[in-house]
């Protein structure tokens, strides 16, 4: 019986053992799957997180906001400074406010006198962060915008004041966006003043690194650092953020969005231009090509 | 010899499921995107070992797969590679769990976190050698260090929370298998 009893467990863990090495096989042949085949695999995690995700959507923003509460009532103990802070700041904030009113209207007199069109290719959808895959292995999040709301592949999404990645992955009612911190985003940006073109690359840090500048002297700390839309990637002129120059030395860029409270973005919808294909033609008829029906012209001066 | 505890095998595995959804559930929650926050602990990981070193016939071998993909596939990591990294993981606890078991808590608390760094690191390497950007050593230390802080919490909630405890072996030399 004992025999019997000990026969039949060593039987058991040799069944074990071998479903464990198929599964691990299993596994490894997913992550090469994925690995070789990126773009289908990605296709398929959409459908699948585009098919749960949402289903328990609803449940995830309260939680999220009541764990916020929590975090924002550990605030009230210094509210008294951060009132005072604040009436600093609005009185700062004043004087900008009366430049920037006087600039618009300048801006909008220069506008009408050159008739100028702006770009009507730009719109864009606005969604709501429904879920965050923040790892380690991964910094995205989830929106409730997805292919049929108009929403494509490499599409920029900003916030209310900048860029904050970029899509990859689109479901049906559902998105991933990549952040700019992400270590496989990189982004072709364009620092301002000195007009130097490089490109913002993520790494699982607050400030994602500026990597091949040509001259990094000339970038100064608090420089703007906009999209350059080279590639036809992104919408140019899109604010990105400031340089910072962290304590080892290299150039970072804070992000102007603000990701610790992302809770609307926009995800905008840009056509690329048409590319300028060859020199132009010749405009109109050509003339020996088009022979013109004699009749036709006479029959209709004549009614 | 294997009680099946106050519940059945069936409810215990249902159980674990139901739990694990609920950890991936956790992280799915949008809190703060910033990517300088505390790193979040994997909970998965964490109940799942809990689970294979109190009570091995509660986490089938199924049930790990299930868990480790749907995490995977939800949490954008590299799909197949965590799952794997699960796997593994918790068939090295699970060889170890009658020993795990009668040790005081502390060697099982350092097992688990040496068992979640051996994990990481293999997942990095796998990266690498697939000619892939890991993430980097100060991102994933932080992402041990809290995992291992959390599994206390866990094992707590498992152990009182639920009311799972070891089986009771016949020795007597059991830490928490006292069932009351």
């Amino acid at each position: 019986m004992a025999f019997q009893n000990e026969n039949s467990t060593e039987y058991l863990r040799g069944v074990r053992r071998v479903l464990i090495v198929g599964a691990a096989v299993a596994l490894t042949a997913i992550f090469l799957v994925w690995r070789i085949d990126n773009a289908r695999v990605e296709q398929l995690r959409a459908s699948l997180v585009d098919r749960f995700v949402p289903s328990f959507e609803w449940t995830l923003k309260p939680v999220a906001a009541a764990a916020r509460l929590v975090s924002d009532f550990r605030s009230y103990a210094r509210v008294y400074e951060q009132n005072d802070e604040l009436r600093r700041e609005l009185q700062r904030m004043q004087g900008w406010r009366e430049a920037a009113l006087q600039l618009e209207q300048k801006n909008a007199q220069l506008l009408a006198l050159n008739n100028v069109r702006l770009n009507p290719r730009l719109t864009f959808v606005t969604g709501e962060v429904m879920a965050d895959a923040g790892s380690p292995f991964g910094q995205s999040a989830m929106v409730n915008v997805g292919r049929e709301d108009g929403v494509t592949d490499g599409a920029a999404v900003v916030d209310g004041l900048g860029l904050v990645g970029r899509i990859a992955g689109v479901g049906e009612q559902s998105a991933r966006v990549i952040l700019l911190t992400d270590s496989s985003s990189r982004v072709p940006a364009f620092v301002r003043p000195s007009g130097q073109r490089a490109i913002l690359a993520g790494d699982n840090r607050a400030a994602p690194v500026l990597e091949f500048l040509e001259a990094p002297g000339e970038v100064r700390a608090g420089d703007r650092v906009v999209a350059s839309g080279a590639g036809g990637l992104f919408p140019p002129e899109l604010l990105i953020g400031q340089v910072v120059v962290s304590p080892d030395g290299r150039l970072r860029v804070l992000p102007a969005a603000d990701y610790r409270r992302l809770d609307f973005v926009r995800v905008i919808r840009h056509a690329e231009p048409g590319l300028v294909e060859g020199p132009g033609d010749i405009i109109g008829p050509l003339l020996a090509s088009q022979p013109t029906p004699p009749s036709a012209p006479a029959a209709e001066v004549a009614q | 010899m294997t009680r099946a505890g106050r519940f059945g095998s069936v409810t215990e595995t249902a159980l674990t499921l139901a739990l694990g959804m609920a950890a991936i559930y956790a992280a799915l929650l949008p809190y703060s995107l910033s990517a300088d926050r505390l790193p979040a602990p994997d909970l998965v990981y964490c109940l799942i070992a809990a689970w294979t070193i109190r009570r091995p016939s509660a986490a089938p071998l199924w049930a790990i797969l299930l868990l480790g993909l749907a995490g995977d596939v939800l949490t954008s990591r590299p799909p197949g590679l965590g799952a794997l990294g699960l796997l593994l993981g918790a068939e090295a606890l699970r060889a170890n769990a009658g020993f795990l078991r009668s040790g005081p808590f502390v060697a099982e608390w350092l097992a688990v976190a040496a068992v979640f760094a051996a994990m990481l690191v293999a997942m990095s390497v796998a990266l690498h050698v697939a000619f892939l950007d890991g993430p980097g050593a100060g991102p994933l230390l932080g992402h041990a260090v809290v995992t291992a802080l959390a599994y206390p919490f866990v094992a707590a909630l498992l152990n009182w929370g639920v009311g799972m405890r070891a089986p009771r072996r016949p020795a007597g030399d059991d830490r928490l298998g006292r069932i009351k």
